[in-house]
């Protein structure tokens, strides 16, 4: 093989209960390049999310991170290998600000182990300076800088998206899953997502994410992979799903 | 040898354990459709011990019309539990936990007004001699009580099970239980099928308080073991599975009494907790149940 | 007066055990109904090395959270890895049997009997002495709640507390946290049993059950869950209303039942009326700077 692809999932298989969720998936992600999983309601997009970030294990098949076998690690152990995801949910802390949101999910915080809590003020100032700055540079390239002291929970649903990603970015993980990103915003927020999902990558980032929606960001996609049923129904780049029948009579229902 | 001692304990935890499948099933009548941690349930099963002392002996009802009562009774109170506490919070869009909060205010507030209205001192109630009698098979001894209360709580069991496999009652409450947003939009009076759960579990906590208070009489503190013997049975079980956990709970009589042959009866609790942890630890499922999920999202 | 400051250390001592609760119950939403045990783990330790091996009263405290330290730690990782009403069981569980050791492990804890003749440290042995030594212990336990709970660790808890998938998405271990803070709340709560031994001289195993952590559970979420002040508060009011009992004639087999009618109603009242108590949390927006 030329180049070992940077995630690479190995006939993948989920069921609950009686339900068959994921079937027999196997797909490779590029490092650098934004690829999109698409298909219907029900499909098992999600399912195969919760199962390479650790929040489900799979029945069958092994999930490969930049040559390391992720079967085992638990989520949070997922997050320090580099792989951070987002909810479709959200799943924000409603009670609390903009800024802890971002803040707190900064990696290797000294105060966030017990004992360092009663460590005095000044022994934690310059750590927690540069924590600082991270925040602020955060909230500044999503455009949140203005309210940072803000409660979540009174934030718009378009700002509370932002607030997700840059709890994401702020993880400092360098493959970012994202579960439909786009839904819900308007036609000129999602201008606004697709600059920040170019960015991200033009910043060194590998981006993995759901979309039911074909359209809204198959243009900006390198490789996009349709899921029907908990199968993989069709991959290729976005010209080649377009015009894909199997694909258009899925979505169309025909 | 202490072979026939060993068969006699077998039988005291038969006994003893038909009670306690009785008490995990109340418990799980309840737990499993409606999600709630039912604290008061400890309440529920002392007072119908009480119920029965007051009308058997305060009233001199005869025994079997005050057991009746016992029963209806207490089934009506768990649901005026229900209907005056948790059912106001949950609207008031309280979560699980602030309910599970309320369960514990409910049993401290019921438990003490037992004690303003009968007292701490232990009670018993009168039983025709002919009951206590044991009938001696060779070196062991079985008391017709022994029979009536095994016979009965078999009886009653499979009355569950024939309920909530063929009645539309029991079919609705399996509904509930499985996927609560599916059983509103089919259809189901969820509310009602509600209180029909806590009429249930209640009587069902009832038939094992009665026939625990006919043969050692009451404490005004049972409750608290007796939920515990509930929630363990339950767990061992599997939640979720009705023969798990009345399964469970026969054998947590069975092992209590067994247990007793070598540690002393005081530290029988500790006996149930011991089977709890290593359930917790090993197999939090339990026996027949899903597997626990890490995180809930 | 004498017992003006009894009442007053009996607040206090309330005061750590319900603000150490509200850790475990307001910051992080772990149920817990087993705080009067890792009470009477506290009282026991200190009681049996005071009486029985001639210890100082501040040298039986490390000894006393050690235990309680240890055996939380041991309760909270076998439970608390799984979903929330499993905790709630195991919790539940343990009280009980802790209870039943209290009450039968005759041998070392004096059975029914109790311990009797537990002497207060030398210089604090007036009850005006040890008021001021058990406000003492509140202000170094506010102290640690309050530096907890603005810590970025603190934060931590409230994430968990609203969403544990998400804190786990975001790389935090949501065991491990819930694990330290349980066992920070027992080990405070053990200092809270220890000083209770000392100030009523005389403990029992009728005194940690799961009426007492009820109570406790009562006394933070009419405080105010969350909020470590409205803990003291809800302490201080609900210690002092039924010891106003005691001037009327009212005989202890009415009066405590009456306490615990009133606390359960008050605590139905304030879960369905003002759930965040009396003194509502506030989390600062937290711009460290």
């Amino acid at each position: 093989m030329a180049s070992a692809p940077y995630l690479q999932v190995e006939g993948l298989w989920k069921a609950f209960g009686g339900l068959q969720a994921v079937k027999d998936v196997r797909f490779g992600v590029v490092k650098g390049a934004i690829t999109s999983l698409i298909g219907p309601n029900g499909a098992g997009k999600t399912t195969v999310f919760d199962l390479i970030s650790g929040f489900l294990i799979p029945d069958r098949g092994r999930i490969i991170f930049r040559g390391r076998d992720l079967t085992g690690f638990r989520p949070h152990e997922i997050v320090s290998l580099g792989i951070a995801r987002t909810f479709q949910h959200l799943g924000l802390f409603y009670q609390l600000s903009v800024w802890d949101n971002v803040f707190l999910a900064l990696p290797a915080k000294r105060r966030e182990q017990l004992w360092a809590v009663f460590l005095p003020r000044r022994a934690v100032r310059e750590e927690e300076g540069l924590l600082v700055d991270r925040t602020a540079e955060i909230l500044e390239f999503l455009g949140l800088g203005d309210k940072a002291s803000e409660q979540v929970a009174n934030l718009s649903w378009g700002d509370q998206k932002l607030v997700s990603i840059g709890r994401l970015l702020a993880t400092d993980s360098e493959f970012l899953l994202m579960d439909e990103p786009a839904a819900g915003l308007s036609d000129e927020q999602i201008v606004h997502l697709k600059s920040l999902l170019k960015g991200l990558v033009a910043r060194g980032k590998t981006v993995l994410l759901i979309d039911h929606n074909m359209e809204a960001i198959l243009d900006i996609s390198d490789w996009v992979i349709v899921l029907n049923f908990g199968q993989i129904l069709a991959a290729g780049k976005p010209a080649e799903i377009l015009a894909n029948e199997d694909v258009v009579r899925v979505y169309l229902g025909v | 040898m202490a072979h026939w001692l060993l068969l006699q304990l077998l039988i005291n935890g038969i006994v003893a354990g038909s009670l306690y499948a009785l008490l995990a099933i109340s418990f799980a009548t309840i737990y499993a459709p409606t999600k709630t941690f039912h604290f008061a349930h400890a309440s529920i099963y002392v007072y119908s011990g009480y119920f029965l002392y007051q009308f058997a002996m305060g009233w001199g009802w005869p025994l079997p019309v005050s057991i009746l009562g016992g029963v209806v009774t207490a089934g009506a109170m768990g649901v005026l539990v229900d209907r005056v506490v948790y059912t106001p919070l949950r609207r008031s869009g309280a979560g699980v936990m602030e309910v599970l909060l309320s369960s514990f205010a409910v049993f401290v507030v019921l438990q003490s007004v037992l004690l303003l209205v009968w007292k701490s001192d232990p009670r018993t109630i009168r039983v025709p001699e002919v009951l206590k009698n044991g009938i001696p098979f060779g070196v062991l001894t079985v008391t017709p009580l022994d029979l009536l209360t095994v016979a009965t709580a078999g009886a009653v069991l499979a009355a569950v099970a024939v309920f909530m496999r063929y009645t539309r009652l029991g079919k609705a409450i399996r509904a509930i239980e499985n996927d609560a947003g599916m059983a509103v939009m089919v259809g189901i009076p969820t509310e009602g099928v509600r209180m029909a759960t806590f009429f249930l579990g209640s009587a069902l906590v009832a038939v094992a308080a009665v026939f625990t208070a006919l043969d050692k009489g009451l404490e005004p503190t049972i409750g608290v073991q007796a939920l515990l013997v509930a929630v363990v049975a339950m767990i061992v079980g599997g939640v979720g599975s009705f023969p798990g956990a009345a399964l469970a709970g026969l054998l947590l009589g069975v092992v209590e009494n067994l247990g007793i042959w070598k540690i002393p009866s005081e530290w029988k609790s500790t006996i149930t907790f011991s089977v709890l942890a290593l359930f917790l630890l090993f197999r939090p499922s339990g026996f027949f149940g899903q597997r626990v999920a890490r995180y809930s999202e | 007066m004498n017992y003006f400051f009894y009442v007053i250390s009996l607040v206090a001592i309330y005061g750590i055990l319900t603000v150490s609760l509200n850790l475990v119950v307001g910051y992080t939403a772990i149920l817990s109904v087993a705080h009067a045990a890792f009470m009477g783990i506290g009282a026991y330790a200190a009681a049996l090395l005071l009486t029985g091996w001639g210890f100082n009263f501040f040298a039986t405290l490390p000894v006393a959270m050690a235990v309680a330290g240890l055996v939380s730690g041991i309760l909270a990782v076998s439970t608390l890895r799984l979903k929330g009403d499993y905790y709630i069981i195991g919790s539940f569980g343990f009280q009980v049997i802790l209870y039943n050791v209290f009450l039968n492990w005759i041998g070392l804890t004096g059975g029914p009997f109790g311990i009797r003749n537990i002497p207060r440290p030398q210089a604090f042995g007036s009850n005006l002495r040890y008021a001021i030594l058990t406000l003492g212990f509140l202000a170094v336990c506010l102290w640690v709640a309050r530096r907890v709970g603005e810590s970025p660790y603190g934060k931590v808890l409230r994430a968990i507390r609203e969403d544990e998938a998400a804190a786990a998405s975001i790389g935090k271990n949501v065991t491990r946290y819930k694990v330290s803070v349980f066992v920070l709340s027992s080990m405070l709560a053990s200092v809270g049993g220890a000083l209770y031994a000392g100030l009523i001289s005389y403990i029992d195993p009728f005194t940690f059950t799961i009426h007492e952590s009820i109570f406790l559970l009562a006394l933070v979420i009419i405080g105010g869950s969350g909020n470590v002040y409205g803990s003291v508060v809800g302490a201080a009011v609900l210690i002092v209303i039924p010891e106003a009992l005691r001037f009327f004639d009212v005989p202890t087999t009415v009066a405590s039942p009456i306490r615990e009618i009133l606390y359960g109603l008050l605590m139905i009242l304030f879960l369905r009326f003002r759930p965040k108590g009396l003194l509502p949390e506030r989390i600062t927006p937290g711009m460290v700077r």
